[in-house]
């Protein structure tokens, strides 16, 4: 019997982490062509597989109850 | 044969960088180098969304309190304390006693927790009363993936195999695999279920696997 480890992300969204190994490879070769592309693949695989994480309940408040502020949250684009 | 997760990543990865000639010269080693790195990129941006609404990687793992032994290892792959009690005979539903997190001044009783590679640091100092085995509840971080011929396979237990090279790397720490998601690749019955571990025995390489 062949068993796997997987990754977190499901099935359905897995392939988020060969474009981020990709785009790091693409900026390792300066292809820069390449890099923004994959940047922007990776960006929507990821917020995809994010969602699936933050909406698999539904009858839970969100325990961000403000939006994020890019003056206050670093973390925003 | 269904595809393991790793050989449609190698493959993927060629395709995104679409030089055939480069992808040729980056090696599986390179590949699942920058994986590691990815993988917790991804998983720390997991967490920050969910907060506390989710509590997806939430693992256990028990540790055994001895007198006068202030010190203790935590799984090898921690990431979040989530809590740590003593339970009547492992009873989840029967609390005997809870030890919450505490900061480095505090005089406890609780637990400090040091860091993945320093452990934690139990105040006061256990005696014989607190002494015995409690349940750390944590949130795991990413695993380095591997994929393998099981060793052996029981109804509710697999015991490890030994990974192929460039098929990953099996790490042998107690507990490490705790959480984690294992899928069947192939098999005469069973292919493509997948369970999670409830434990890891680094010694014996034996996952006990979680009723569904």
């Amino acid at each position: 019997m062949v068993y796997e480890f997987r990754p977190a992300m499901p099935p359905m969204h897995d392939g988020v982490y060969a474009l981020g190994v990709a785009m790091t490879q693409a900026i390792n070769r300066a292809q820069g062509f390449r890099i923004g592309q994959l940047k922007k693949q990776y960006r929507e695989a990821e917020q995809a597989g994010i969602r699936y994480f933050t909406s698999n309940v539904a009858d839970r408040a969100p325990a961000r109850l403000f939006p994020k502020r890019e003056a206050l949250d670093p973390y925003v684009a | 044969m269904a595809e393991a997760f790793l050989e449609r990543f190698f493959v993927q990865v060629a395709e995104h960088l679409g030089d055939p000639r480069g992808s040729r010269r980056l090696t599986r080693d390179q590949m699942l180098r920058d994986l590691v790195s990815t993988e917790a990129i991804i998983w720390e941006d997991i967490l920050r969304a969910i907060g506390q609404e989710a509590t997806d990687g939430k693992a256990e793992a028990t540790i055994t309190l001895v007198a006068d032994q202030r010190f203790y290892s935590l799984p090898g792959s921690f990431r979040q304390f989530l809590s740590f009690r003593k339970l009547n005979n492992g009873d989840p539903d029967d609390i005997l006693e809870n030890l919450p997190s505490i900061p480095f001044s505090a005089p406890g009783p609780g637990v400090e927790v040091l860091s993945e590679q320093r452990g934690i640091e139990i105040r006061p100092m256990p005696d014989s009363a607190t002494a015995g085995d409690w349940t750390l509840t944590y949130i795991k971080g990413p695993i380095t993936l591997h994929y393998a011929t099981a060793a052996d396979v029981g109804s509710q237990s697999i015991k490890l195999g030994t990974p192929a090279e460039g098929c990953g790397e099996r790490i042998d720490t107690d507990d490490y695999y705790n959480a984690s998601l294992i899928r069947v690749v192939s098999a005469d019955i069973g292919a493509g279920q997948m369970r999670e571990v409830a434990d890891y025995n680094a010694e014996t390489q034996a996952c006990i696997l979680k009723l569904p």
